[in-house]
């Protein structure tokens, strides 16, 4: 086993989740305005402190344990197409260029949808600022299903389960899991 | 003293040109569920104001356990600014005469006459409601005075 993710990452991980859901449940009736407004403000801030501790922390948490690198991405996807990806224990490179437009589709979402309840400040340009708001979080739910597309496709290929990982915190590393680490070193 | 006349008459000229186009969009648009509902309903004679004064007045009892009609937040003269009463933030008014952002966007109409009906009524409206919607807005020109 090998312990990859904090507890700050792991509560952020499933608040994310939980406040996603309940904004996006709630979008539609005016009668759960409040209900939405809150959760995406939650949303907002677990982004927030997600990013200032990716630029502070080290370990599998830090930004710099996964960086942007689209190029790297799609030669990592082409990989796995052709079945022999390495084995990262952090997020892999495709992974991580999903976790970059997470954060910054996320971001988008939560400031203009601020924007669009606070009618009138800051940019009064209400259809401007409900469209930004209504593409980017439909946009975010697009890169959510492709997040999860990719954790179970590496759960499978890595016969290791990611999800659980998230809520425990390790990771199971198999013998050929090992072989392909020392393999990613050499 | 005339070129300064005539300069204003053209600049008032052109914007009862816009407003009147403004205005336009809406009428269009209340012609357009009038359409669809003479379809359904042979006997329906066309947006009735009256009848859309009414609907936006009625307090309605629908899938919330609160009465609210349109008018508990677009207060009972669509010409004024409006009040949340979930939230309490102020909402621009609805009539088309005062906003012209009112009433342009068809797929916007749409869309929002199927949230806020499914809100207050605990269902979409029909068409000849949306119709008489309009056609009452289209009616409501003055802002009420300031107290």
């Amino acid at each position: 086993m090998q312990y990859v993710w904090d507890p700050f990452v792991r509560v952020f991980h499933w608040a994310l989740v939980a406040a996603f859901v309940v904004a996006f449940y709630t979008h539609a009736s005016e009668w759960d305005r409040l209900t939405h407004v809150w959760a995406g403000y939650a949303a907002g801030c677990l982004l927030l402190a997600r990013i200032i501790w990716g630029l502070t922390k080290t370990g599998y948490a830090c930004f710099c344990s996964f960086p942007f690198d689209p190029k790297h991405a799609i030669r990592h996807i082409y990989h796995v197409l052709k079945g022999n990806a390495k084995r990262y224990i952090g997020h892999n490179p495709a992974g991580s260029l999903v976790i970059y437009a997470m954060l910054a589709t996320g971001l988008t979402a939560v400031g203009s949808g601020w924007l669009v309840y606070n009618e009138g400040w800051l940019i009064d340009q209400p259809d401007l600022l409900q469209a930004l708001h209504k593409y980017s979080t439909w946009g975010w739910l697009a890169l959510v299903i492709m997040h999860v597309v990719g954790v179970v496709t590496e759960s499978i290929l890595h016969k290791d389960n990611l999800i659980l990982a998230m809520i425990t915190g390790c990771k199971r590393v198999t013998r050929k899991g090992e072989k392909q680490a020392r393999q990613n070193i050499a | 003293m005339k070129k300064l006349n005539i300069v204003i008459a053209m600049a008032l000229g052109l914007s009862a040109i816009s407003a009147q186009a403004d205005v336009a969009n809406a009428e269009m648009l209340a012609q357009k569920y009038a359409t669809i509902a003479k379809i359904v309903n042979t006997g329906y004679e066309g947006p009735s104001a009256i009848a859309g004064k009414i609907f936006f007045n009625r307090k309605i009892k629908g899938a919330h356990d609160k009465e609210v009609a349109c008018a508990s937040c677009h207060t009972a003269n669509p010409a004024d600014e409006g009040k949340h009463i979930v939230t309490g933030k102020a909402i621009r008014p609805l009539s088309p005469a005062v906003n012209s952002k009112r009433f342009n966007d068809r797929d916007k109409v749409e869309d929002k006459f199927t949230e806020h009906c499914k809100d207050v009524v605990g269902t979409d409206c029909l068409p000849e409601e949306k119709a008489n919607f309009i056609a009452y807005l289209l009616t409501e020109k003055t802002p009420s005075a300031k107290k």
